[in-house]
């Protein structure tokens, strides 16, 4: 589904996080949110997760707005930048989450939940960890959790904050990759928050410039870098 | 390389007899000696003692007053403490300051307060005696003294651990689909729960063995409002050692198998936990 976001303003006290953003996420798209720390990127995530709340604008998921909709019944995956994985649960209860706290007439048997989870374990390339406890896994294998139990839910939509920070630079470059091709095989639209060029660049469909909580630049990657006139761009880029 | 834990061994050894000396002489020691006068004139002289019918109405009331308490405490310490580290709301720092207060307060000062409200010349003194409601002299009394005493034991267990773990979890529950009390039931008690535990237990120790307080609103009416230390304090000034003693030694007990629970508990689940 898309995200479509409108007007939306934020103040934290005399700092203004959101001024007036407006964005369209396409359907199916994989979209970069890309940006110095402070621009306001995380905010707009946690806003359209549910998470903040706007002082003025809409956000519509689907077409659907989500003024009134609590962050638990938006159906969005969200992935933290620290994964936020449970500490006391293992791999597979973390997967099984979502599913398990479900109201009763929508919640999955027990042996379907089993296979719903493995599914997606097996889909993130580690069912052998399905018994470990978070801190007894690697981190990018902690994010390879974070994203199968956000997916178990079937989001509507998927969003990443700076989903490679934590790591170093060869499992990233690995993550990349392959959350490249699992977009291309689930069609899911997902926005993603970075402060690296290159990420966004490699990544996304489309990069979405932040800067001072103002989106200064939307589109391609390629138009964007060819796009110099913006001064805030510009600035960010030559960095 | 020579680092803290690099000292010689002659330094670590000392180090070590002094800190088994310093525990011995000022924890231990004075327990077997609770115990040792307890039964120095025989089992009988101390069955006596705690079975007397003055002493098991003090050993009632005991109980009774931490049966009420210990479970007010656990849920308003975790309330509070929940609400202190997961949200952000002016005035945070002065309830911090407020749970701290019956901490920096003497026990004696409370007790006092609690007369000075709802004494027969306090505040609210009339109006309860208009209504025939008597709380100072009485267990009400009893059960406010030792809620305000005992109340920060778990709320300060809980706050630095629980603005330690942050939000995030939560935030992941919530995104997932959880309602506030599975967050609270399936993500924050089980990462609290060890604290918790802790807090419950300090909390009932002291709830047991509170005095000050308790002392100021009890009015010492014996088998009626006297708790376990007042009763240990009125035997012990009728010279009567050995019962005091007796009495005395079933309060530390009571405490130590609080403590062996604790240890009993903590053993279980570390062996249910998986190898790392």
């Amino acid at each position: 589904m898309s995200i479509e976001v409108r007007d939306l303003t934020r103040r934290f006290g005399p700092v203004t996080a959101l001024d007036a953003v407006d964005l369209t996420v396409p359907t199916g798209s994989f979209v970069a949110l890309l940006g110095p720390s402070g621009s306001g990127k995380t905010t707009l995530l946690r806003t359209i997760g549910g998470l903040e709340f706007p002082d003025t604008g809409t956000i519509l998921i689907g077409g659907r707005d989500m003024s009134a909709v609590p962050a638990r019944q938006r159906n969005i995956g969200f992935v933290f930048q620290h994964y936020a994985l449970f500490r006391h649960m293992t791999v597979f209860e973390n997967v099984a989450f979502g599913l398990r706290v479900r109201p009763r007439p929508h919640r999955p048997t027990g042996a379907e939940i089993t296979r719903r989870v493995r599914e997606l374990l097996a889909l993130v390339r580690i069912p052998e960890l399905e018994r470990r406890y978070p801190d007894q896994i690697s981190g990018g294998q902690r994010q390879r959790v974070a994203l199968a139990r956000a997916l178990a839910i079937e989001p509507t939509v998927l969003l990443l904050d700076e989903p490679f920070g934590a790591l170093d630079a060869k499992v990233r470059e690995e993550l990349r990759i392959w959350l490249r091709s699992l977009h291309d095989r689930l069609r899911l639209t997902t926005l993603f928050v970075t402060h690296d060029q290159a990420e966004a660049f490699a990544l996304a469909d489309r990069v979405a410039v932040m800067a001072s909580g103002r989106i200064e630049a939307f589109g391609a990657p390629e138009d964007i870098r060819g796009a110099r006139d913006n001064v805030l761009v510009t600035d960010f880029l030559a960095r | 390389m020579i680092g803290a834990t690099q000292e010689p061994g002659w330094v670590r050894g000392a180090l070590i007899v002094a800190a088994i000396a310093v525990l011995s002489v000022f924890l231990l020691l004075p327990l077997m000696v609770v115990f040792a006068e307890a039964l120095r004139r025989g089992w009988d002289v101390a069955r006596d003692a705690i079975t007397d019918p003055d002493a098991l109405a003090a050993i009632r009331l005991t109980l009774l007053v931490a049966a009420i308490v210990v479970p007010i405490n656990t849920i308003c310490g975790t309330a509070a403490a929940w609400a202190i580290a997961k949200f952000d709301f002016p005035g945070r720092a002065t309830i911090v300051a407020l749970i701290e207060l019956p901490f920096s307060v003497s026990p004696v000062i409370a007790g006092l307060v609690f007369i000075l409200l709802f004494g027969a010349h306090g505040w609210f003194g009339a109006w309860l005696q208009a209504h025939d409601i008597q709380i100072v002299f009485a267990l009400p009394g009893l059960v406010l003294a030792t809620l305000f005493v005992t109340f920060p034991f778990v709320a300060r267990e809980l706050i630095p651990l629980m603005q330690e773990q942050g939000r995030d979890e939560e935030e992941a529950a919530i995104t997932l689909g959880a309602s506030g009390w599975q967050v609270f039931r399936r993500v924050t008690l089980p990462n609290i729960r060890w604290a918790l535990l802790s807090g419950v237990l300090l909390c009932n120790a002291r709830a047991m063995g509170e005095f000050g307080a308790v002392s100021v609103v009890s009015g010492h009416v014996r088998g009626e409002t006297n708790t376990m230390p007042l009763h240990i304090e009125i035997l012990y000034n009728e010279y009567q050692i050995a019962g005091a003693f007796a009495v005395a030694a079933l309060l530390a007990l009571l405490a130590l198998v609080t403590l062996a629970v604790k240890g009993i508990l903590e053993a279980h689940t570390q062996r249910r936990s998986p190898p790392a």
